[in-house]
């Protein structure tokens, strides 16, 4: 990226000889910004708010009542800028700005286009340009499953807090759509699909409506509208894997020890890595 | 998917003053360490971060009317705790250095890193400067 997509306008151009106050009232509404100053047509200097800071009275109340506000009117851009200043072209790339001003040991580098002074840049312009290079990379996870079972009566829900926790806050970071998947051994597939199956259909859609109403109130509210709930039936692990298939999920993370039957026999057949939590 | 941590930016020894300091004792400090911020331990905990602007704001300026003794004794009396900035975001060392490079955009004048509540860092904008290759490192998660 090139530095002039970053720079900023500078709060103004001011010669050395000029009052310090002038450089004060230009950079009171903006504090974060910094003026140049400009000598003969050749830039000599920046100010920033510090530097004008670090020239003027104190600022504790029992040492500024010292100062002398005659002299004080006296003081001149120059008394406050920092001279010889990093000076780069518009073209040059921000790592290069980075490496110039770690060298110089200054924080603020002033652009300059042939003879004009085009923009200015700092040290905290360069790091929000590397923030924002981070925020538009693609997330490396667009879709993570998680594997859980279902709240037992002796251990309630607390075997599962960790798996869902940890897959809610891996999608949170990543921006990424999280499928809650569970595994019904026994119930009769054409329930689990939503079709008429026979005598016992009705307990054991009572059995699926059970499981739903237990497995949502894990989910938090506030990500509830990221999260999809896949209940299905057959096989677990046959289910994890199809499920995770057809999901197109990029991380799979369930309960368990990493080296329990279910995990590592998911983790062999799974499309993508394991997480055992 | 390996990204680069706060703990790889921690090379050197964190500098720290205790609350209780002088700001003589900060301009040395300063002076000794080549630092722009320094660290604040109040009982060996952090309070807060000393910003070397914020030390050189509130010294005398050569437009006090005290002698150079007096300033010397002013110095040596006045602490710095007033000026002790106790609003700066903690991160710990497993954090992305690209959420460490948010938290410096985004306004932290420094950001200490505590590992179970003892500090083991002060990262500024210039330690993210001054990592090697430190584009590519940030941005290549």
């Amino acid at each position: 990226m090139h530095v002039k997509i970053v720079m900023r306008n500078p709060a103004g151009v001011l010669a050395p000889s000029d009052p310090l106050a002038a450089a004060v009232a230009r950079l009171a509404p903006h504090p974060e910004r910094v003026l140049v100053v400009v000598d003969g047509g050749r830039v000599v200097g920046v100010v920033t708010e510090a530097g004008a800071r670090a020239v003027g009275p104190s600022t504790l109340p029992a040492l500024a009542r010292y100062e002398w506000p005659a002299l004080l009117a006296r003081l001149t851009v120059r008394d406050a800028m920092s001279p010889h200043p990093v000076v780069v072209a518009p073209e040059a790339t921000v790592p290069d700005v980075a490496r110039v001003l770690v060298a110089a040991g200054q924080r603020t580098a002033v652009v300059m286009d042939g003879g004009d002074v085009v923009g200015i840049v700092d040290a905290r312009d360069l790091v929000r340009s590397l923030v924002e290079d981070v925020q538009t990379t693609p997330s490396a996870f667009g879709c993570i499953l998680v594997a859980l079972g279902l709240p037992t009566e002796t251990h309630g829900a607390r075997g599962l807090r960790m798996p869902l926790d940890i897959a809610l806050a891996i999608a949170r970071r990543h921006g990424a759509r999280l499928t809650l998947v569970h595994v019904m051994p026994w119930l009769a597939a054409r329930v689990a699909a939503g079709l008429s199956a026979g005598a016992h259909a009705d307990l054991e859609r009572g059995r699926l409506a059970a499981a739903r109403a237990a497995l949502w109130p894990l989910v938090p509210r506030e990500a509830a509208r990221a999260v999809r709930l896949d209940i299905r039936t057959g096989d677990v692990v046959a289910g994890i894997v199809a499920a995770a298939e057809e999901a197109a999920a990029e991380l799979i993370v369930m309960g368990g020890q990493p080296g329990s039957r279910l995990v590592r026999a998911t983790a062999r057949r799974a499309p993508c890595p394991v997480l055992a939590a | 998917m390996t990204r680069p941590l706060a703990r790889a930016l921690l090379g050197r020894d964190v500098a720290t003053l205790p609350e209780t300091a002088t700001l003589g004792e900060a301009m040395q400090a300063f002076e000794t360490t080549g630092r722009t911020a320094i660290a604040v331990l109040r009982r060996r905990r952090l309070c807060g971060v000393l910003l070397a602007e914020d030390v050189a704001a509130a010294r005398p300026s050569a437009c006090t009317t005290l002698s150079r003794g007096e300033v010397t004794a002013a110095l040596a009396t006045t602490p710095v705790a007033p000026i002790v900035r106790r609003d700066a975001p903690t991160v710990v060392p497993d954090t992305p250095v690209g959420e460490v490079a948010r938290l410096l955009a985004e306004g932290a004048v420094a950001v200490p890193v505590l590992a179970g509540g003892r500090l083991v860092g002060l990262l500024e904008v210039s330690d993210l400067l001054g990592m090697p290759r430190f584009h590519a490192s940030v941005i290549n998660r």
